[in-house]
């Protein structure tokens, strides 16, 4: 699915004062790309990746999904959208404590209100795939972070979504973990033609995609249009 | 009932309706406008209300952030406080005044209603009304419209004051301003309540802007939530909930069942005493009575016809004297109208046309020529005059006439009273004399007691007496007229419909009908305003356990902001994370009403079964009367589980809108 943001502005208000977070963003992602986004702490990655996702307001501008505005629908089309389209990956996990794994993971068909007979074998062949297969009724509680992390990524995938935006999903990991999370992410990329958008802190893991994206004050870089990201990213690294 | 006094309850209900909505607007514009919380609640209060509404609501429009007035959003434009617009303020309230005129019109005009059966069209309407409007408001505001609910229930409250001059037809209980103003506010509550209902539901089924009617996932969530994470506060604080609003239902439906009992109690007495219905006639010529019955027998829902004389007299005996109310009755077709033959202790009713089978009891001999001793004379003499009875014989006549003794009916107070029993002489005095060269001359005449009865209304059986119809015509010299003729029905809440047939059967005037609701108008009064009182106080328990529900949800949404949060990213709707916790709301409120209806209800049939006793001569009335009417149940099952849903509303609502980056931010 290919995403693109047109002059995209975000700011919150606090006590009367507005507090400006994403200025006049312009991007394009293609249908299938692998990119990464990274970026010093507060620069609004977050805010950037959830705009897109369709989980926060814009204040200013478009954020267009193939040719669709996705803020021109109601608000059943917008949940709609990102029930069938879009897949989150957070950097904690966020899975629902009450629910076991398989549970977990069957939410979003459910939430599609699919047979359950129906989203559970898909939920059942996702976990598998993931290696889970042994941990379907585990809650949350009584599996690892990296468990974890897989059984949030199954999730994503659940209704088969075109774009799998994730935030930080290796922030919380050891390295080798992190690293197992994100070869998953590019097997589905390679393999599904899944459009991904990765946040992440971690330069070795960026450096690994294909597109990078650097956002700080100054704005958005595209390391498509040729602008050189470690040695910014060096200077962000020493920041808070 | 005086107008004025209507006015005046119409009035005060409609001020306290305006402030209340101008108070709740005033708070609110006072929150968006970012003040302190203090404030806001000072500006609600009634009189400040007046001047703070819209100095705030100036003040939170000025202050809101261009970009929300930009988009509509807030309370700018699609917000209530557009119904404060002077223009649809006086058009609302033009429309108001002008559609209960011409409503009016309609209504009795056109469609000829009148009397109490308006009542339940306008409750009726109000609900549906209510909830459809509501509905329809949520619909096109996407977001459950509580102040545009105020101001319409507001804007209602002008209907009784414009209408204050016709409502005493409406009414065919109550004198009292509070009674109407009761009737008003409980009026009032059922538009608002229907508002909410509807707004609620229009809501939960279209806020999204689209038609989602699907409960499947958000109840299996809610129900998970319910029970907690294992020992969590959750699972304990439902349980708590729900034995809260078990308590409130059970105390409602024990207190209606027990007031029930004793006015059904009352009710049965009134009606074995008294006829359902009267007619009377304008003049004191009443002769053709028997011609009435026969006309109006065949009437549909008429049961029994009994010509009847009232009369107030005074009565005496050797020891005592009171006054009384002698009634002179047909004692051969009374039987079909009440039921006084029922209700005799002592004596036969029959005795009333044939005196002379009373059994007198002997006086104590004058001249003491038997051997036998005295005790053992006069019951011997009773026994004889019983055994004469029992055959038919005539007794001894009365002292110095060959005609026995008329015979008398009298309650069993009357007859503790006066000290006398069956066969004793007693005195009864009218006031209505003949005229003499003094003046008018009491007329006094002995009877004897032919039986005496027990109706259990201690009023009854302290001052009603009753006599052959013929003898009280002669006694009151009424030249063959009678006062009125009575009338048993099948369906005693359908008598303002059978007495105008029967009123088309006699052909109306000089004809006239009073009904049994305008004869104990201030006692049936009394009793519904003391229900309905019982009823809203009664429903204060179940709001406070609504109101723990409230802050019990309000926890739960405010610890599962990030559950929230992770299921809107998953594309669950705003409407689909209201109706998870309004789950939680329902459970409770069914659960609850469950256990303490069937609590209630038990209680009842225990009450019945084992009896608590009660001291007859306060009461008048031996065992605690329980009475369980299934509708009231079933209303007290409603508005239990109605006011644990409406308490779910706004908890619920709060989880709607948290954006899902809310509950993503921290960890």
């Amino acid at each position: 699915m290919k995403i693109e943001a047109r002059s995209l502005s975000k700011h919150y208000w606090l006590n009367g004062h507005q507090i400006p977070v994403l200025k006049g963003i312009d991007v394009s992602i293609q249908s299938g790309e692998l990119v990464s986004l990274t970026g010093p702490s507060g620069a609004g990655k977050s805010t950037l990746l959830h705009v897109l996702g369709t989980l926060d307001t814009p204040s200013g501008g478009d954020v267009i999904m193939d040719g669709v505005d996705v803020w021109k629908q109601t608000p059943a089309g917008i949940a709609r959208f990102r029930n069938e389209r879009i897949g989150f990956v957070f950097q904690f996990h966020h899975l629902l404590p009450e629910f076991t794994a398989i549970e977990n993971v069957m939410m979003p068909g459910r939430v599609a209100r699919r047979p359950w007979a129906e989203v559970e074998q898909r939920a059942r062949l996702l976990l598998t795939e993931v290696g889970l297969a042994q941990r379907l009724e585990h809650r949350p509680g009584e599996l690892s972070g990296g468990e974890q992390q897989r059984v949030a990524l199954a999730r994503a995938l659940m209704n088969d979504p075109k774009v799998l935006l994730a935030d930080e999903p290796t922030g919380n990991l050891d390295e080798s973990t992190g690293r197992g999370i994100h070869e998953i992410i590019e097997r589905l990329n390679k393999d599904r033609g899944l459009t991904a958008i990765v946040v992440t802190h971690n330069p070795r893991l960026a450096e690994r995609m294909p597109r990078r994206l650097h956002l700080d004050k100054e704005g958005l870089r595209d390391s498509n249009g040729g602008v050189t990201l470690k040695a910014k990213q060096a200077g962000a690294e020493a920041a808070p | 009932m005086d107008p004025s006094v209507q006015l005046m309850a119409a009035v005060g209900v409609a001020a306290a309706a305006w402030l209340l909505a101008l108070g709740f607007l005033a708070a609110r514009a006072a929150v968006v406008a970012a003040l302190p919380l203090g404030v806001a609640v000072v500006a609600a209060l009634p009189p400040v209300s007046l001047i703070a509404a819209p100095l705030l609501v100036g003040m939170a429009v000025a202050r809101l952030p261009p970009d929300v007035k930009a988009r509509n959003g807030g309370m700018w434009k699609k917000g209530a406080e557009g119904g404060l617009h002077p223009g649809a303020l006086a058009a609302g309230i033009a429309l108001v005044l002008v559609g209960a005129r011409a409503g009016l019109w309609v209504g009795t005009a056109v469609l000829g209603w009148s009397g109490e059966p308006v009542q339940s069209a306008v409750v009726v309407g109000l609900i549906v009304g209510g909830f459809a409007g509501g509905f329809v408001m949520a619909l096109l505001a996407r977001r459950v419209a509580f102040l545009e609910g105020l101001w319409v229930t507001a804007l209602f409250s002008l209907l009784p004051v414009a209408l204050a001059d016709q409502a005493s037809t409406m009414f065919t209980y109550g004198t009292a301003a509070a009674y109407f103003a009761v009737i008003l506010i409980t009026g009032l509550l059922i538009l608002g309540l229907s508002l909410v209902l509807g707004g609620s539901f229009g809501f939960l089924f279209c806020g999204d802007g689209e038609f989602q009617a699907g409960w499947g996932y958000e109840g299996f969530i809610g129900r998970r939530f319910l029970m907690g994470k294992g020992g969590d506060v959750v699972g304990i604080i439902t349980v708590i909930s729900v034995l809260a609003v078990a308590v409130g239902t059970m105390a409602m439906v024990v207190v209606m069942s027990v007031m029930n009992g004793f006015s059904t109690d009352l009710r049965t007495k009134i009606f074995g005493a008294n006829a359902h219905l009267l007619v009377l006639k304008y003049g004191s010529d009443f002769t053709e009575y028997n011609d009435v019955v026969e006309k109006t027998k065949k009437v549909p829902g008429v049961l029994g016809a009994t010509p009847f004389v009232l009369n107030e007299v005074m009565v005496s005996s050797d020891t005592n004297l009171t006054g009384a109310l002698l009634k002179g009755i047909d004692a051969d077709t009374i039987n079909t109208v009440t039921e006084l033959r029922k209700n005799i202790d002592k004596g036969e009713l029959s005795h009333l046309k044939h005196p002379e089978s009373i059994a007198v009891p002997k006086a104590k001999p004058i001249v003491d020529d038997d051997p036998k001793k005295p005790d053992e004379a006069l019951k011997e003499a009773a026994d004889d005059a019983i055994a004469k009875a029992a055959a038919g014989v005539g007794s001894v006549p009365a002292l110095g006439s060959d005609r026995p003794l008329p015979g008398i009916v009298i309650g069993v107070e009357m007859a503790k009273n006066l000290k006398v029993f069956v066969g004793d002489v007693m005195n009864v005095v009218s006031p209505v004399g003949e005229l003499g060269p003094t003046g008018p001359i009491p007329k006094a005449r002995a009877f004897r007691v032919a039986a005496i009865f027990y109706s259990g209304m201690y009023e009854y059986d302290s001052k009603f007496i009753y006599i052959d119809i013929n003898e009280a015509q002669d006694f009151f010299t009424l030249k063959g007229a009678a006062t009125g003729v009575e009338y048993k029905l099948d369906d005693v809440d359908n008598v303002q419909s059978i007495a105008r047939e029967i009123l088309r059967a006699l052909g109306g005037y000089p004809y006239r009908t009073k009904d049994w609701m305008e004869m104990n108008r201030n006692l049936f009064s009394a009793l519904k305003l003391e229900k309905i009182a019982m009823f809203i106080i009664l429903n204060f328990i179940v709001i406070v356990a609504s109101f723990l529900i409230a802050a019990v949800v309000i926890v739960f949404v405010i610890e599962k902001s990030k559950e929230i949060s992770i299921l809107k990213t998953m594309g669950a709707t705003d409407t689909s994370i209201m109706k998870i916790f309004v789950t939680y709301g329902i459970t409770v409120g069914g659960l609850g009403t469950a256990l303490g209806i069937a609590l209630g209800v038990g209680i009842c049939w225990v009450i019945k079964t084992f009896g608590i006793g009660l001291d007859p001569g306060v009461y008048y009335i031996s065992d605690l009367p329980v009475h369980v009417e299934p509708f009231e149940v079933f209303l007290v099952w409603v508005a239990a589980l109605g006011l644990s849903y409406l308490a779910t509303i706004y908890p619920a609502l709060l989880a709607a809108r948290m954006k899902p980056v809310e509950g993503l931010r921290y960890e």
